[in-house]
């Protein structure tokens, strides 16, 4: 990854679900899908735009509606449905639970294990990190930029280090 | 009646540089403060250097676009307030050359004589037959304009106004998009410029300061930023509204576009 801009990245196949969820608040639900379906080449786009929409139903009901007008689950979904219409093979989750409400971040991560299930690995950077060990079949420690503990998610719970902190 | 006319002419030349500006600061939310040397460069260079002319007759307008992309190479890093500033700057820059290099643009002195504007064959001399040429011109341009706004790229183009970091995680390389929009802009820019320096037959660093860059800026946000028609409204009302003030005798700057 390193040296590559951006957009190369996702040239590689690598999206992002941006932090703070950066949609584009004045085109329609279904415009900020199109947008990322810019660098596709297949001729599969017109599925996945009924597709992605299936996959998050609250969206379904608001295709037309301007981004901006979303409550602020809606649009984590959204850009959760953004990046998956560019079909990565690894997507990049950042805080993607910051400013939710209860109800929704659950759904975020049903979500993550939905879009897993069906074949794309995610990369989870969380600040919930109970719920995100929970659902990870791998977790990764951080301590002042080294990683410190490793090990399947579950276990990691378990651990004592990890125990004091949560 | 030529007078009208006149002013018709005038008013489609600035209809023609308000969309070419409206495109960088409307449609892709580049604020450009420094959109007059562009028109500027296309005349003066072809008339102040005929022995490239000889050659490259055919490139008359894309002076123009060789700048934006010296502009846009420099600033295209810059956001928001900084790319005001740093286009001010260069439109600055550009004018201040341009007045003092008297060896290339014969600085304040103007470069007269330049020739009327001829299809082969036929010598578009009257007004009237000049405002018809110009409509044509403004109608290619806005085509074109229209045309690029409603394409993929003018939807990137929207995406980068709303949000440049979104725009760029969705694997858009923006810094080039950036820079296309800053060339086609100043390309049409160049065409309102040349369209002026035939039509007038005469041009001085004087008629392309930085104040009247922000007037053209002015036509974009009075029109409507990001709108075609509302150009077509903003450059038509500024420019014709204050050539009625000239008759109550106001002082010149309630007119800045008071020109001839």
């Amino acid at each position: 990854m390193k040296g590559l801009g951006p957009d190369e990245h996702v040239h590689k196949g690598i999206s992002l679900v941006p932090d703070g969820r950066r949609l584009f608040p004045s085109m329609t639900v279904l415009e900020n899908l199109e947008m990322d379906a810019f660098l596709r080449k297949d001729g599969h786009i017109g599925d996945d735009r009924e597709k992605i929409p299936d996959l998050f139903p609250a969206l379904k009901q608001r295709i037309k509606q301007k981004a901006g007008t979303l409550s602020t689950g809606e649009q984590q979904m959204l850009t959760f449905g953004r990046a998956m219409m560019q079909r990565p093979k690894l997507l990049l989750a950042d805080e993607s639970s910051v400013g939710l409400s209860p109800d929704y971040v659950d759904t975020i991560f049903e979500k993550m294990v939905e879009i897993n299930k069906s074949g794309t690995s995610i990369l989870l950077i969380e600040q919930n990190a109970r719920m995100a060990l929970e659902i990870a079949h791998r977790g990764y420690v951080f301590k002042i930029g080294a990683i410190f503990l490793e090990s399947a998610g579950k276990e990691l719970l378990e651990k004592e280090d990890v125990k004091k902190v949560l | 009646m030529e007078y009208f006319l006149h002013i018709l002419v005038i008013s489609g030349i600035y209809i023609i540089l308000t969309l070419s500006l409206n495109l960088i600061v409307g449609f892709t939310g580049l604020p450009s403060l420094g959109h007059m040397p562009l028109p500027a460069s296309a005349p003066m260079c072809q008339a102040s250097l005929p022995w490239i002319m000889e050659f490259l007759r055919g490139l008359d307008l894309h002076w123009g676009a060789c700048i934006a992309s010296i502009v846009g190479f420099v600033s295209i890093r810059l956001k928001g307030d900084y790319l005001d500033l740093a286009t001010f700057g260069l439109g600055i820059i550009i004018y201040a050359a341009s007045k003092n290099w008297v060896g290339l643009t014969r600085g304040p002195m103007g470069l007269p004589g330049i020739p009327g504007f001829a299809i082969p064959g036929f010598e578009i001399q009257p007004v009237w037959a000049y405002l018809i040429l110009v409509i044509v011109f403004v109608f290619i341009t806005t085509f074109i304009i229209n045309r690029i706004v409603n394409s993929p790229f003018g939807r990137i183009l929207k995406s980068i106004r709303e949000d440049e970091l979104a725009s760029l995680s969705i694997g858009n390389d923006i810094n080039k998009y950036k820079l296309i929009v800053f060339v086609i802009g100043a390309f049409f820019a160049g065409i309102a410029g040349s369209l002026y320096a035939h039509y007038i037959t005469f041009i001085d660093p004087s008629g392309f300061t930085p104040v009247e860059s922000i007037a053209v800026l002015l036509m974009v946000v009075f029109g409507g930023m990001g709108s075609i028609k509302g150009s077509f409204l903003g450059a038509a009302a500024l420019v014709i509204f204050p050539e009625m003030l000239r008759f109550l005798g106001m002082p010149e700057i309630f007119y800045f576009r008071a020109k001839v």
